[in-house]
Protein backbone atom coordinates (compact mmCIF):
# COMPACT_ATOMS: atom_id res chain seq x y z
CA UNK A 1 0.00 0.00 0.00
CA UNK A 2 1.13 3.53 -0.71
CA UNK A 3 1.56 6.40 1.73
CA UNK A 4 -1.44 8.72 1.67
CA UNK A 5 -1.49 12.50 1.91
CA UNK A 6 -3.59 15.56 1.14
CA UNK A 7 -2.34 18.71 -0.49
CA UNK A 8 -1.92 21.73 1.74
CA UNK A 9 -4.96 23.48 0.22
CA UNK A 10 -7.11 20.55 1.33
CA UNK A 11 -5.62 20.73 4.82
CA UNK A 12 -6.36 24.47 4.96
CA UNK A 13 -9.91 23.70 3.83
CA UNK A 14 -10.29 21.08 6.59
CA UNK A 15 -9.12 23.59 9.17
CA UNK A 16 -11.54 26.22 7.92
CA UNK A 17 -14.39 23.66 7.92
CA UNK A 18 -13.54 22.00 11.24
CA UNK A 19 -17.10 22.43 12.54
CA UNK A 20 -18.61 20.66 9.51
CA UNK A 21 -16.05 17.86 9.77
CA UNK A 22 -16.83 17.48 13.45
CA UNK A 23 -20.60 17.38 12.81
CA UNK A 24 -20.83 15.38 9.59
CA UNK A 25 -17.71 13.20 9.40
CA UNK A 26 -16.82 12.48 13.04
CA UNK A 27 -20.03 12.67 15.07
CA UNK A 28 -22.89 11.72 12.81
CA UNK A 29 -21.01 9.60 10.23
CA UNK A 30 -23.24 11.24 7.61
CA UNK A 31 -20.42 11.83 5.15
CA UNK A 32 -16.88 10.82 4.38
CA UNK A 33 -14.30 13.55 3.84
CA UNK A 34 -14.47 13.28 0.06
CA UNK A 35 -18.27 13.44 0.16
CA UNK A 36 -18.15 16.53 2.34
CA UNK A 37 -15.96 18.39 -0.15
CA UNK A 38 -17.31 16.72 -3.32
CA UNK A 39 -13.79 15.67 -4.14
CA UNK A 40 -13.03 12.02 -4.91
CA UNK A 41 -9.32 12.73 -5.08
CA UNK A 42 -8.90 14.69 -1.85
CA UNK A 43 -6.75 11.80 -0.51
CA UNK A 44 -3.72 11.22 -2.73
CA UNK A 45 -0.99 8.56 -2.82
CA UNK A 46 2.77 9.02 -2.75
CA UNK A 47 4.87 6.52 -4.66
CA UNK A 48 6.42 5.27 -1.39
CA UNK A 49 5.18 1.77 -0.55
CA UNK A 50 4.61 0.77 3.06
CA UNK A 51 3.54 -2.42 4.81
CA UNK A 52 -0.15 -2.53 5.58
CA UNK A 53 -0.87 -1.96 9.28
CA UNK A 54 -3.91 -2.34 11.47
CA UNK A 55 -4.21 -0.34 14.67
CA UNK A 56 -5.65 -1.68 17.90
CA UNK A 57 -8.21 0.28 19.86
CA UNK A 58 -10.48 -1.87 21.98
CA UNK A 59 -10.48 0.85 24.64
CA UNK A 60 -9.63 -1.70 27.36
CA UNK A 61 -5.99 -0.74 27.85
CA UNK A 62 -5.20 2.34 25.85
CA UNK A 63 -1.60 2.65 27.01
CA UNK A 64 -0.69 -0.95 26.15
CA UNK A 65 -2.42 -0.59 22.82
CA UNK A 66 -0.46 2.61 22.20
CA UNK A 67 2.77 0.60 22.48
CA UNK A 68 1.49 -1.86 19.87
CA UNK A 69 0.31 0.98 17.62
CA UNK A 70 3.59 2.93 17.85
CA UNK A 71 5.47 -0.17 16.72
CA UNK A 72 2.94 -0.89 13.96
CA UNK A 73 3.05 2.63 12.49
CA UNK A 74 6.79 3.21 12.87
CA UNK A 75 7.77 -0.20 11.50
CA UNK A 76 5.40 0.17 8.58
CA UNK A 77 6.36 3.76 7.73
CA UNK A 78 10.08 3.70 8.51
CA UNK A 79 10.73 4.64 4.87
CA UNK A 80 9.49 8.17 5.52
CA UNK A 81 12.16 10.81 5.99
CA UNK A 82 11.93 13.07 9.05
CA UNK A 83 11.01 15.89 6.74
CA UNK A 84 8.10 13.96 5.21
CA UNK A 85 6.94 12.73 8.61
CA UNK A 86 6.81 16.33 9.84
CA UNK A 87 4.14 17.22 7.29
CA UNK A 88 0.63 17.88 8.55
CA UNK A 89 -0.77 17.00 5.12
CA UNK A 90 0.44 13.42 5.45
CA UNK A 91 -1.03 12.77 8.88
CA UNK A 92 -4.29 14.59 8.16
CA UNK A 93 -5.00 12.04 5.42
CA UNK A 94 -4.77 9.28 8.04
CA UNK A 95 -6.66 10.97 10.89
CA UNK A 96 -9.52 12.19 8.71
CA UNK A 97 -9.83 9.28 6.33
CA UNK A 98 -7.56 6.21 6.41
CA UNK A 99 -7.60 5.74 10.21
CA UNK A 100 -10.78 7.63 11.04
CA UNK A 101 -12.31 4.71 12.99
CA UNK A 102 -9.21 4.39 15.15
CA UNK A 103 -9.20 8.16 15.79
CA UNK A 104 -12.85 8.18 16.85
CA UNK A 105 -12.21 5.45 19.42
CA UNK A 106 -8.80 6.54 20.70
CA UNK A 107 -9.41 10.29 20.72
CA UNK A 108 -13.16 10.83 20.95
CA UNK A 109 -13.81 14.42 19.87
CA UNK A 110 -16.09 16.46 22.11
CA UNK A 111 -16.00 19.65 20.06
CA UNK A 112 -14.71 21.08 16.80
CA UNK A 113 -11.51 22.21 18.54
CA UNK A 114 -10.44 18.55 18.68
CA UNK A 115 -10.41 18.49 14.89
CA UNK A 116 -7.71 21.16 14.96
CA UNK A 117 -5.67 19.69 17.82
CA UNK A 118 -5.92 15.91 17.36
CA UNK A 119 -6.80 15.47 13.69
CA UNK A 120 -4.70 18.36 12.34
CA UNK A 121 -1.65 20.22 13.67
CA UNK A 122 -3.12 22.60 16.23
CA UNK A 123 0.00 23.57 18.17
CA UNK A 124 3.48 24.72 17.12
CA UNK A 125 5.24 22.57 14.51
CA UNK A 126 7.25 20.59 17.09
CA UNK A 127 4.56 20.02 19.71
CA UNK A 128 1.99 19.05 17.06
CA UNK A 129 4.11 16.05 16.06
CA UNK A 130 3.40 14.54 19.49
CA UNK A 131 -0.23 15.72 19.77
CA UNK A 132 -1.77 14.74 16.43
CA UNK A 133 -3.44 11.34 16.91
CA UNK A 134 -1.47 9.62 14.14
CA UNK A 135 1.83 11.52 13.88
CA UNK A 136 2.45 10.94 17.59
CA UNK A 137 2.61 7.19 16.95
CA UNK A 138 5.35 7.62 14.32
CA UNK A 139 7.31 10.24 16.26
CA UNK A 140 7.23 8.40 19.57
CA UNK A 141 8.67 5.43 17.68
CA UNK A 142 11.23 7.70 16.00
CA UNK A 143 12.57 9.27 19.18
CA UNK A 144 12.38 6.24 21.51
CA UNK A 145 13.48 3.28 19.40
CA UNK A 146 16.92 2.28 20.63
CA UNK A 147 18.83 -0.56 19.02
CA UNK A 148 21.17 -0.88 22.00
CA UNK A 149 18.41 -2.82 23.82
CA UNK A 150 17.56 -6.43 22.95
CA UNK A 151 14.03 -5.14 22.43
CA UNK A 152 14.55 -1.82 20.57
CA UNK A 153 11.14 -0.66 21.79
CA UNK A 154 11.93 -0.99 25.50
CA UNK A 155 12.08 2.79 25.98
CA UNK A 156 8.92 3.12 23.88
CA UNK A 157 7.07 0.96 26.38
CA UNK A 158 8.30 3.14 29.23
CA UNK A 159 7.27 6.34 27.45
CA UNK A 160 3.82 5.04 26.48
CA UNK A 161 3.08 3.98 30.05
CA UNK A 162 4.45 7.25 31.51
CA UNK A 163 2.76 9.69 29.16
CA UNK A 164 4.01 12.78 31.02
CA UNK A 165 7.39 11.98 29.47
CA UNK A 166 5.97 12.96 26.08
CA UNK A 167 4.99 16.43 27.24
CA UNK A 168 7.85 17.22 29.59
CA UNK A 169 10.77 15.46 27.88
CA UNK A 170 10.00 14.63 24.24
CA UNK A 171 8.47 18.04 23.56
CA UNK A 172 11.37 19.95 25.20
CA UNK A 173 13.55 21.62 22.54
CA UNK A 174 16.75 20.68 24.39
CA UNK A 175 15.76 16.98 24.24
CA UNK A 176 15.48 17.00 20.45
CA UNK A 177 19.14 16.07 20.41
CA UNK A 178 19.36 12.27 20.41
CA UNK A 179 22.03 11.95 23.13
CA UNK A 180 20.14 14.26 25.45
CA UNK A 181 16.78 12.57 24.84
CA UNK A 182 18.13 9.06 25.33
CA UNK A 183 20.37 9.96 28.27
CA UNK A 184 17.38 11.41 30.12
CA UNK A 185 14.95 8.64 29.10
CA UNK A 186 17.36 5.91 30.17
CA UNK A 187 17.98 7.57 33.54
CA UNK A 188 14.24 7.77 34.23
CA UNK A 189 13.65 4.25 32.94
CA UNK A 190 16.48 2.61 34.90
CA UNK A 191 15.47 4.27 38.17
CA UNK A 192 11.84 3.32 37.64
CA UNK A 193 12.78 -0.27 36.76
CA UNK A 194 14.96 -0.52 39.87
CA UNK A 195 12.08 0.79 41.98
CA UNK A 196 9.69 -1.80 40.55
CA UNK A 197 12.17 -4.61 41.24
CA UNK A 198 12.75 -3.39 44.80
CA UNK A 199 9.02 -3.09 45.35
CA UNK A 200 8.55 -6.68 44.23
CA UNK A 201 11.35 -7.94 46.48
CA UNK A 202 9.97 -6.04 49.46
CA UNK A 203 13.19 -4.08 50.09
CA UNK A 204 12.66 -1.50 52.87
CA UNK A 205 12.20 2.10 51.71
CA UNK A 206 15.41 3.36 53.34
CA UNK A 207 17.55 0.83 51.43
CA UNK A 208 16.05 1.44 48.02
CA UNK A 209 18.06 2.83 45.12
CA UNK A 210 15.25 3.07 42.61
CA UNK A 211 12.83 5.97 42.19
CA UNK A 212 9.12 5.81 41.55
CA UNK A 213 8.87 7.94 38.43
CA UNK A 214 5.71 10.05 38.42
CA UNK A 215 4.57 13.34 37.00
CA UNK A 216 6.54 15.62 39.36
CA UNK A 217 9.82 13.77 38.82
CA UNK A 218 9.34 13.85 35.04
CA UNK A 219 8.29 17.50 34.98
CA UNK A 220 11.18 18.64 37.19
CA UNK A 221 13.69 16.62 35.17
CA UNK A 222 12.51 18.36 32.01
CA UNK A 223 12.85 21.74 33.72
CA UNK A 224 16.30 20.86 34.99
CA UNK A 225 17.54 19.91 31.52
CA UNK A 226 16.14 23.15 30.18
CA UNK A 227 17.88 25.10 32.92
CA UNK A 228 21.20 23.37 32.23
CA UNK A 229 20.90 24.11 28.53
CA UNK A 230 20.90 27.82 29.40
CA UNK A 231 24.54 27.64 30.47
CA UNK A 232 25.93 24.53 28.80
CA UNK A 233 25.68 23.41 25.22
CA UNK A 234 24.41 19.95 26.13
CA UNK A 235 24.57 18.97 22.47
CA UNK A 236 28.28 18.54 23.01
CA UNK A 237 27.89 15.90 25.72
CA UNK A 238 27.95 12.13 25.30
CA UNK A 239 24.79 10.23 26.17
CA UNK A 240 26.50 8.69 29.21
CA UNK A 241 27.31 12.10 30.68
CA UNK A 242 23.70 13.27 30.23
CA UNK A 243 22.51 9.98 31.78
CA UNK A 244 24.67 10.50 34.87
CA UNK A 245 23.65 14.14 35.24
CA UNK A 246 19.95 13.31 34.94
CA UNK A 247 20.22 10.29 37.24
CA UNK A 248 21.98 12.12 40.05
CA UNK A 249 19.47 14.98 39.78
CA UNK A 250 16.48 12.60 39.97
CA UNK A 251 17.91 10.78 43.00
CA UNK A 252 18.52 14.09 44.81
CA UNK A 253 15.05 15.34 43.90
CA UNK A 254 13.47 12.12 45.12
CA UNK A 255 15.27 12.35 48.47
CA UNK A 256 14.13 15.95 48.83
CA UNK A 257 10.55 14.96 48.07
CA UNK A 258 10.65 12.11 50.57
CA UNK A 259 11.82 14.45 53.33
CA UNK A 260 8.82 16.74 52.83
CA UNK B 1 18.58 28.62 19.61
CA UNK B 2 18.09 32.12 20.97
CA UNK B 3 20.35 32.97 23.86
CA UNK B 4 20.47 35.80 26.35
CA UNK B 5 23.91 36.97 27.26
CA UNK B 6 23.02 37.99 30.82
CA UNK B 7 22.60 34.38 31.99
CA UNK B 8 26.24 33.37 31.75
CA UNK B 9 28.48 32.68 34.73
CA UNK B 10 31.66 33.63 32.85
CA UNK B 11 32.61 36.62 30.65
CA UNK B 12 31.22 36.30 27.20
CA UNK B 13 32.76 37.29 23.89
CA UNK B 14 30.48 38.45 21.12
CA UNK B 15 29.01 41.42 19.39
CA UNK B 16 26.33 42.26 21.99
CA UNK B 17 28.29 41.89 25.20
CA UNK B 18 30.79 44.20 26.83
CA UNK B 19 32.77 41.76 28.96
CA UNK B 20 35.97 42.32 26.96
CA UNK B 21 37.58 45.57 25.84
CA UNK B 22 38.86 45.16 22.27
CA UNK B 23 38.36 41.42 21.69
CA UNK B 24 35.66 40.13 19.37
CA UNK B 25 34.10 36.94 17.99
CA UNK B 26 32.17 37.47 14.76
CA UNK B 27 30.71 34.96 12.36
CA UNK B 28 29.12 35.31 8.97
CA UNK B 29 26.64 32.60 7.95
CA UNK B 30 25.56 31.85 4.36
CA UNK B 31 22.96 29.18 3.61
CA UNK B 32 22.38 27.57 0.22
CA UNK B 33 19.76 24.92 -0.48
CA UNK B 34 20.58 22.76 -3.50
CA UNK B 35 18.70 19.69 -4.69
CA UNK B 36 19.01 17.61 -1.56
CA UNK B 37 21.58 19.33 0.61
CA UNK B 38 21.66 22.45 2.68
CA UNK B 39 25.16 23.94 2.63
CA UNK B 40 26.02 26.24 5.52
CA UNK B 41 29.17 28.33 5.22
CA UNK B 42 30.52 29.86 8.40
CA UNK B 43 33.28 32.46 8.25
CA UNK B 44 34.71 33.35 11.64
CA UNK B 45 36.73 36.33 12.80
CA UNK B 46 38.15 36.07 16.28
CA UNK B 47 40.41 38.41 18.15
CA UNK B 48 41.49 37.49 21.67
CA UNK B 49 44.96 36.23 22.53
CA UNK B 50 43.97 33.69 25.18
CA UNK B 51 40.96 32.23 23.35
CA UNK B 52 42.87 32.02 20.06
CA UNK B 53 45.59 30.02 21.81
CA UNK B 54 43.02 27.68 23.37
CA UNK B 55 41.40 27.27 19.94
CA UNK B 56 44.74 26.30 18.41
CA UNK B 57 45.22 23.49 20.94
CA UNK B 58 41.60 22.31 20.65
CA UNK B 59 40.46 23.23 24.15
CA UNK B 60 38.08 25.78 22.67
CA UNK B 61 36.04 25.02 19.56
CA UNK B 62 33.70 26.88 17.23
CA UNK B 63 30.30 25.23 17.09
CA UNK B 64 27.61 25.66 14.49
CA UNK B 65 24.24 24.66 15.90
CA UNK B 66 21.52 23.70 13.43
CA UNK B 67 17.99 23.30 14.70
CA UNK B 68 14.69 22.59 12.98
CA UNK B 69 11.84 22.22 15.47
CA UNK B 70 9.44 20.83 12.89
CA UNK B 71 11.60 17.75 12.24
CA UNK B 72 13.06 17.43 15.77
CA UNK B 73 16.50 18.04 14.25
CA UNK B 74 19.13 19.50 16.52
CA UNK B 75 22.83 19.07 15.99
CA UNK B 76 26.05 20.80 16.91
CA UNK B 77 28.72 20.77 14.20
CA UNK B 78 32.26 21.39 15.37
CA UNK B 79 34.19 23.58 12.95
CA UNK B 80 37.88 22.99 12.56
CA UNK B 81 38.75 26.13 10.63
CA UNK B 82 37.77 29.78 10.41
CA UNK B 83 36.10 29.31 7.03
CA UNK B 84 34.17 26.09 6.72
CA UNK B 85 31.18 24.65 4.92
CA UNK B 86 28.97 22.03 6.55
CA UNK B 87 26.37 20.06 4.70
CA UNK B 88 23.03 18.85 6.07
CA UNK B 89 20.77 16.45 4.16
CA UNK B 90 17.51 18.26 3.60
CA UNK B 91 15.56 15.13 4.53
CA UNK B 92 16.25 16.23 8.12
CA UNK B 93 14.94 19.76 7.64
CA UNK B 94 11.58 21.26 6.80
CA UNK B 95 10.37 24.83 7.22
CA UNK B 96 11.95 27.19 9.73
CA UNK B 97 15.57 26.31 10.48
CA UNK B 98 17.85 28.16 12.86
CA UNK B 99 21.62 28.31 12.59
CA UNK B 100 23.60 29.69 15.54
CA UNK B 101 27.32 29.90 16.15
CA UNK B 102 29.24 29.67 19.39
CA UNK B 103 32.67 29.59 20.88
CA UNK B 104 32.70 26.91 23.54
CA UNK B 105 34.85 24.83 25.82
CA UNK B 106 35.57 21.41 24.35
CA UNK B 107 36.92 20.26 27.72
CA UNK B 108 37.27 21.60 31.26
CA UNK B 109 39.60 24.61 31.40
CA UNK B 110 40.96 25.66 34.77
CA UNK B 111 41.94 29.21 35.68
CA UNK B 112 40.81 30.85 32.47
CA UNK B 113 41.52 34.56 32.36
CA UNK B 114 42.17 37.28 29.83
CA UNK B 115 44.25 40.45 29.83
CA UNK B 116 41.44 42.03 27.82
CA UNK B 117 38.66 41.54 30.39
CA UNK B 118 36.86 44.75 31.28
CA UNK B 119 37.62 46.38 34.62
CA UNK B 120 34.94 44.34 36.50
CA UNK B 121 36.68 41.04 35.67
CA UNK B 122 40.28 42.26 35.58
CA UNK B 123 42.58 39.72 37.21
CA UNK B 124 39.82 37.18 37.78
CA UNK B 125 40.16 33.56 36.70
CA UNK B 126 37.37 31.12 35.97
CA UNK B 127 37.05 27.36 35.96
CA UNK B 128 35.28 26.68 32.71
CA UNK B 129 33.49 23.35 32.32
CA UNK B 130 33.11 21.40 29.10
CA UNK B 131 30.17 22.69 27.07
CA UNK B 132 30.21 26.18 28.60
CA UNK B 133 29.73 29.03 26.18
CA UNK B 134 32.61 31.47 25.85
CA UNK B 135 31.37 33.43 22.86
CA UNK B 136 28.22 33.98 20.85
CA UNK B 137 28.38 34.59 17.13
CA UNK B 138 25.83 35.33 14.48
CA UNK B 139 22.43 33.57 14.35
CA UNK B 140 20.21 33.28 11.28
CA UNK B 141 16.84 31.77 10.49
CA UNK B 142 15.87 30.44 7.10
CA UNK B 143 12.94 28.57 5.61
CA UNK B 144 13.71 25.25 3.93
CA UNK B 145 11.07 24.69 1.27
CA UNK B 146 10.94 21.43 -0.65
CA UNK B 147 10.19 22.16 -4.26
CA UNK B 148 10.89 18.69 -5.61
CA UNK B 149 9.43 16.40 -2.93
CA UNK B 150 6.62 14.42 -4.46
CA UNK B 151 4.00 15.87 -2.17
CA UNK B 152 5.33 19.39 -2.31
CA UNK B 153 2.91 22.18 -2.88
CA UNK B 154 2.69 23.88 -6.21
CA UNK B 155 4.78 27.02 -6.01
CA UNK B 156 1.66 29.23 -6.02
CA UNK B 157 1.20 31.61 -3.12
CA UNK B 158 -2.56 31.98 -3.43
CA UNK B 159 -5.28 29.33 -3.28
CA UNK B 160 -9.01 29.25 -3.89
CA UNK B 161 -10.75 27.02 -1.35
CA UNK B 162 -14.19 25.95 -0.18
CA UNK B 163 -15.80 27.21 3.03
CA UNK B 164 -18.91 25.14 3.70
CA UNK B 165 -20.45 27.77 5.96
CA UNK B 166 -19.59 30.82 3.86
CA UNK B 167 -22.34 32.84 2.29
CA UNK B 168 -19.99 35.19 0.49
CA UNK B 169 -16.40 35.11 -0.65
CA UNK B 170 -13.69 36.14 1.78
CA UNK B 171 -9.93 36.49 1.73
CA UNK B 172 -7.56 35.28 4.44
CA UNK B 173 -3.89 36.31 4.54
CA UNK B 174 -3.09 34.82 7.94
CA UNK B 175 -2.04 31.36 6.70
CA UNK B 176 0.98 30.15 4.70
CA UNK B 177 -0.76 31.04 1.43
CA UNK B 178 -3.18 33.84 0.63
CA UNK B 179 -6.55 32.08 0.64
CA UNK B 180 -9.76 32.96 -1.13
CA UNK B 181 -12.72 31.16 0.44
CA UNK B 182 -15.89 30.55 -1.57
CA UNK B 183 -19.21 28.99 -0.66
CA UNK B 184 -19.71 25.39 -1.80
CA UNK B 185 -21.78 26.44 -4.82
CA UNK B 186 -19.33 29.14 -5.89
CA UNK B 187 -16.37 26.84 -5.34
CA UNK B 188 -17.88 24.10 -7.50
CA UNK B 189 -18.48 26.66 -10.26
CA UNK B 190 -14.86 27.82 -9.91
CA UNK B 191 -13.59 24.21 -9.97
CA UNK B 192 -15.51 23.53 -13.14
CA UNK B 193 -14.43 26.74 -14.92
CA UNK B 194 -10.79 26.39 -13.86
CA UNK B 195 -10.51 23.22 -15.96
CA UNK B 196 -10.93 25.35 -19.09
CA UNK B 197 -7.68 27.31 -19.70
CA UNK B 198 -9.58 30.06 -21.55
CA UNK B 199 -11.04 31.23 -18.22
CA UNK B 200 -7.71 31.45 -16.41
CA UNK B 201 -7.29 35.24 -16.66
CA UNK B 202 -10.98 35.87 -16.02
CA UNK B 203 -10.84 33.82 -12.83
CA UNK B 204 -7.59 35.55 -11.88
CA UNK B 205 -9.27 38.94 -12.27
CA UNK B 206 -12.28 37.92 -10.23
CA UNK B 207 -10.53 36.06 -7.42
CA UNK B 208 -6.76 36.42 -7.31
CA UNK B 209 -6.46 40.15 -8.09
CA UNK B 210 -8.60 41.20 -5.08
CA UNK B 211 -6.70 38.71 -2.90
CA UNK B 212 -3.31 40.21 -3.80
CA UNK B 213 -4.70 43.71 -3.40
CA UNK B 214 -5.88 42.88 0.09
CA UNK B 215 -2.45 41.41 0.88
CA UNK B 216 -0.70 44.60 -0.33
CA UNK B 217 -3.07 46.81 1.68
CA UNK B 218 -2.32 44.78 4.78
CA UNK B 219 1.43 44.99 4.21
CA UNK B 220 1.13 48.77 3.92
CA UNK B 221 -0.38 49.06 7.37
CA UNK B 222 1.72 49.86 10.45
CA UNK B 223 3.23 46.52 11.60
CA UNK B 224 1.70 44.76 8.59
CA UNK B 225 4.94 43.07 7.51
CA UNK B 226 5.79 41.87 11.04
CA UNK B 227 2.42 40.11 11.24
CA UNK B 228 3.04 37.93 8.18
CA UNK B 229 6.83 37.85 7.92
CA UNK B 230 7.11 34.09 8.57
CA UNK B 231 4.38 33.08 6.12
CA UNK B 232 5.40 31.36 2.91
CA UNK B 233 3.43 33.77 0.76
CA UNK B 234 5.23 36.83 2.14
CA UNK B 235 8.66 35.18 1.91
CA UNK B 236 7.99 34.13 -1.70
CA UNK B 237 6.82 37.62 -2.61
CA UNK B 238 9.84 39.19 -0.90
CA UNK B 239 12.19 36.83 -2.79
CA UNK B 240 10.44 37.55 -6.07
CA UNK B 241 11.08 41.28 -5.58
CA UNK B 242 14.69 40.65 -4.58
CA UNK B 243 15.27 38.59 -7.73
CA UNK B 244 14.00 41.56 -9.70
CA UNK B 245 16.35 43.93 -7.93
CA UNK B 246 13.67 45.46 -5.71
CA UNK B 247 13.11 45.69 -1.97
CA UNK B 248 9.49 45.02 -1.03
CA UNK B 249 9.89 46.22 2.54
CA UNK B 250 11.40 49.53 1.47
CA UNK B 251 8.94 50.08 -1.36
CA UNK B 252 5.70 48.96 0.25
CA UNK B 253 4.62 52.45 1.37
CA UNK B 254 4.66 53.73 -2.19
CA UNK B 255 3.08 50.67 -3.82
CA UNK B 256 -0.37 51.19 -5.31
CA UNK B 257 -2.05 47.76 -4.77
CA UNK B 258 -4.28 47.62 -7.85
CA UNK B 259 -1.55 48.65 -10.29
CA UNK B 260 1.09 46.52 -8.56
CA UNK B 261 -1.12 43.43 -8.72
CA UNK B 262 -1.67 43.96 -12.46
CA UNK B 263 2.10 44.09 -12.98
CA UNK B 264 2.75 41.08 -10.76
CA UNK B 265 0.15 38.87 -12.42
CA UNK B 266 0.92 40.18 -15.91
CA UNK B 267 -2.22 42.16 -16.72
CA UNK B 268 -4.94 39.64 -15.87
CA UNK B 269 -7.74 42.21 -16.22
CA UNK B 270 -6.72 43.22 -19.74
CA UNK B 271 -6.03 39.60 -20.77
CA UNK B 272 -9.27 38.43 -19.16
CA UNK B 273 -11.30 40.93 -21.14
CA UNK B 274 -9.63 39.84 -24.38
CA UNK B 275 -10.33 36.17 -23.55
CA UNK B 276 -13.95 36.93 -22.73
CA UNK B 277 -14.31 38.68 -26.08
CA UNK B 278 -12.81 35.65 -27.86
CA UNK B 279 -15.10 33.25 -25.96
CA UNK B 280 -18.06 35.46 -26.94
CA UNK B 281 -16.99 35.39 -30.60
CA UNK B 282 -16.55 31.59 -30.47
CA UNK B 283 -20.01 31.16 -28.98
CA UNK B 284 -21.60 33.47 -31.56
CA UNK B 285 -19.92 31.58 -34.41
CA UNK B 286 -21.09 28.21 -33.14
Amino acid sequence: MKVKYMNSDSVAMCRRNAKKIYDDVICSNKKSLHELFDDESIIKSMSLEIKEFKLKCSGENKLQEDIYNVKAVYESMQGLTDSQASEEKLWAAYTLSEQLDYMKKRWPATNEQAVCTKYLFGYGPHRSLFRNGMSRLWWIGRVTKDDSYSDPYELTQFVCTHTDVIQFICEQPVCQQYNVMHGVLKALYDLDKAYMAEEESGIPDKDRKGVKVGKIIIQQTGKYMNLLSGTYLLDLYEEEKIYNMAKSYIIKLNKKMQKK
Amino acid sequence: MKRRSNYYPIPLLGSTTDNYNASYFKTNIEIKHDMSDVAIRVKTEMHNKELENLFKIGKVVIGCHVECKQTCFRKMYILSSLDEVISVKDTFLNGKTEVSTFLMAAEDINNFGSDDFIEDYKGLQFNVQQGMILGIGHRVECIINKTYDEFSDKPSICSVLMDLSAKQARIDTSDQKIQVYLSKEAFNAYRSLSKDPRYKEVLYSMLIVPAFMKAFYELKQEGGIETVQDSRWYLSLKNYYLKNGRNLEAEIKNIEPYEETQKLLQDPVFNGLIKLTEIGVDNNES
